[in-house]
C-alpha cells in the first residue's frame, strides 16, 4: 500500500490529543493484585487441609428432619394445648349440629283455650234402618239375577257407593268427633241413599 | 214394601232430629298443638300437602319462602282427656328433593282406646304466587287463593274454594262441594256426587260431572268449554250468549235454552236432542255440553 498524503497524516497524528490516567489508579491496581494473591494462597493452604466424612447417623438424622410432615411438626408445637384444642373442636361441632337441627326442626307450642260447645252426638245409624237397607238390597240383587237390565245394575252400583261413602262418614264422625259440616254431607248421602232404596223397593 | 219404606223414612227422620238437637252445650277445653317452620322456596319446589280432616288456607305473598303453620286441635270438657287424644294427631313436616310434604293424620297406639275428643287440623301456608301445590283433602276444607302456577286437587268428602287462580289446574272431586271464582287458564275438573260453583271463568276448560248441581258463570275470556255431566243439574251463564259456538247434546235430560236465539234442534235418537248455535262473529269460543239423565239450562 503507497501513502499518498503521508505529510497529512503524520500532521494530523501530531495534532492528536495526548489523554494519561489518573495518578490513583495505579495504586488501586496494584492493591486488587495484591488481593488476588493472598485468595490464590488461602485456596492452596485449604487444599492441603486434610478431609473428614461425618457418620451416617448424623445424615439420617438431618433428612429425617427434612421429611417430616408439615401436620406433624404443627402437632409438635401445639402438643402442650392439645386438650384445650380438643374441647373447643368438639365444642364447635356440636355448636354447628345443634344449630342445624334447630333449623330443619319446626317450632313446636302448645296452647290452652275453652269455649262453649258440645261434642255432639253419635252419628251411627239406628239398626233397624240399616237392615231394612240391607232386606232391599239383597231383595234386588235376587230380582236382578232374574231379569238382568242395565238401569237394576246402575242402582245396585249406586247403592254400593253410597253404603261406602255413609260408612266411610260414620267412621270419621267416630274417630275425630261431631263436626256440623259432614253431619250435613252424611245426611245428604243417606237421603240419597233413602232415594235408590225407595226405587228398589219400588221395582220389588 | 211399604213397612220397609216406612222404617227407612221414620229412622231417617229420626237421625236428622237427632243431628238437629245436638248435645247440650258445656265447657271445652280447647288443647293446640302449634307448628311453624319455613323452607326457603327455589325454582319448581312443589308443596304437597295431605290433610286428613283439615282445614287448609293456602296464601300467596312477595317473599321467596314457604311458610307453614298448622294447629292441631283437640277440644273435650276434660283438658288431660283433651291433651292425651291430641297426642295421637300426627304430623309431617319434610322437604325432600324439590318436594315439600305437609301431612297429618290421626294414630291411635295398639291398646289405647280411640280418642274422646273433637279433632281436627288448621293449616295456614303462604307461598310465592308461582310456587305449584298439590292438596289433597279427606274430611275437610280448603281456600285457595291467588297461585298463578299448577294447582292440582284431590279432595273427599271436602268443600274446596279457589279464588283468583292462574295457569294450569287439575281439580278432582268426590262428595264435596267447590266453588270457583276468577279461574284463568287450562282447567280439567272431574267431579262425582259433588255440586259446584265456578265464576268469571277465562281460558280453557273441561268438566266431568257425575250426580251434583253445576253451576258455571263464563266470562268474556272464556275460550273453550267442554262439559259432560251424567245425572247432573247444569246452569250454564255466559254474558254474551250469541257471541259463542253452541254445540249441546241432551240425552233423556231436560233443556232450557234462551229466547231469542235461533238454535238449530235435531232429535238424532228417541230421548238425545242435538242442538247447536253458530255465532255471527268471525272468531268465537265453543261450549260443547253433554247431559245425560240430568238437565242443562242456558242463559244470561
Amino acid at each position: 500500500m503507497i501513502e499518498r498524503n503521508s505529510s497529512t497524516l503524520k500532521h494530523a497524528i501530531q495534532n492528536l490529543r495526548e489523554y494519561a490516567p489518573p495518578e490513583n489508579s495505579w495504586h488501586a491496581i496494584e492493591s486488587e493484585m495484591a488481593f488476588f494473591e493472598r485468595e490464590a494462597a488461602l485456596r492452596r493452604a485449604a487444599r492441603r487441609l486434610p478431609e473428614y466424612a461425618p457418620p451416617p447417623s448424623v445424615w439420617e438424622s438431618i433428612s429425617q428432619e427434612i421429611h417430616q410432615p408439615v401436620l406433624k411438626k404443627v402437632y409438635a408445637r401445639i402438643r402442650p394445648y392439645r386438650w384445650a384444642a380438643a374441647a373447643t373442636l368438639l365444642l364447635a361441632v356440636y355448636s354447628a349440629m345443634f344449630l342445624y337441627e334447630q333449623q330443619g326442626k319446626p317450632k313446636v307450642e302448645y296452647l290452652v283455650s275453652a269455649e262453649t260447645g258440645s261434642l255432639g252426638p253419635n252419628a251411627s245409624l239406628p239398626p233397624q234402618d240399616e237392615e231394612a237397607i240391607q232386606e232391599v238390597q239383597s231383595l234386588f240383587v235376587q230380582y236382578h239375577q232374574q231379569y238382568n237390565d242395565a238401569q237394576g245394575n246402575e242402582l245396585l252400583a249406586e247403592l254400593n257407593e253410597l253404603n261406602a261413602a255413609c260408612e266411610e262418614l260414620r267412621d270419621v264422625l267416630d274417630k275425630y268427633g261431631f263436626d256440623k259440616d259432614l253431619a250435613q254431607e252424611l245426611t245428604k248421602a243417606e237421603l240419597e241413599r233413602t232415594g235408590v232404596v225407595r226405587k228398589m223397593a219400588a221395582v220389588l | 214394601m211399604i213397612d220397609l219404606q216406612k222404617t227407612l223414612l221414620i229412622g231417617w227422620f229420626g237421625l236428622l232430629t237427632v243431628f238437629a238437637h245436638a248435645q247440650q252445650n258445656v265447657v271445652l277445653q280447647v288443647v293446640t298443638k302449634r307448628i311453624n317452620k319455613e323452607f326457603a322456596y327455589k325454582d319448581m319446589y312443589e308443596v304437597n300437602i295431605d290433610g286428613d280432616r283439615a282445614e287448609v288456607s293456602i296464601e300467596t305473598w312477595d317473599q321467596p319462602v314457604i311458610r307453614i303453620q298448622i294447629d292441631l286441635i283437640a277440644k273435650h270438657p276434660d283438658k288431660e282427656t283433651a291433651a292425651r287424644d291430641l297426642e295421637y294427631l300426627q304430623y309431617i313436616t319434610q322437604r325432600v328433593k324439590n318436594k315439600i310434604y305437609l301431612r297429618n293424620y290421626l294414630a291411635v297406639p295398639d291398646g289405647q282406646s280411640e280418642p274422646e275428643s273433637k279433632l281436627k287440623a288448621v293449616y295456614l301456608i303462604k307461598v310465592p304466587a308461582e310456587c305449584p301445590v298439590y292438596l289433597k283433602t279427606n274430611y275437610g276444607q280448603a281456600d285457595i287463593e291467588n297461585l298463578s302456577n299448577r294447582l292440582r286437587v284431590n279432595s273427599r268428602f271436602s268443600q274446596i274454594n279457589m279464588q283468583n287462580i292462574r295457569g294450569w289446574m287439575d281439580i278432582n272431586t268426590f262428595f264435596g262441594e267447590l266453588f270457583g271464582t276468577k279461574l284463568d287458564g287450562n282447567v280439567a275438573i272431574t267431579s262425582r256426587r259433588s255440586d259446584m260453583t265456578l265464576r268469571d271463568l277465562s281460558g280453557r276448560f273441561d268438566i266431568n260431572a257425575q250426580y251434583g248441581v253445576l253451576n258455571i258463570f263464563a266470562s268474556s275470556g272464556l275460550l273453550a268449554l267442554n262439559l259432560h255431566a251424567d245425572n247432573s243439574q247444569v246452569f250454564l251463564h255466559t254474558p254474551d250468549l250469541a257471541g259463542f259456538h253452541y254445540n249441546l247434546i241432551a240425552q233423556n235430560s231436560k233443556l232450557q235454552l234462551p229466547s231469542g236465539m235461533k238454535f238449530l234442534i235435531n232429535e238424532t235418537a228417541p230421548g238425545v236432542k242435538r242442538v247447536t248455535f253458530q255465532p255471527k262473529s268471525e272468531y268465537y269460543p265453543n261450549i260443547t255440553v253433554t247431559v245425560n239423565l240430568g238437565s242443562l239450562f242456558i242463559g244470561k
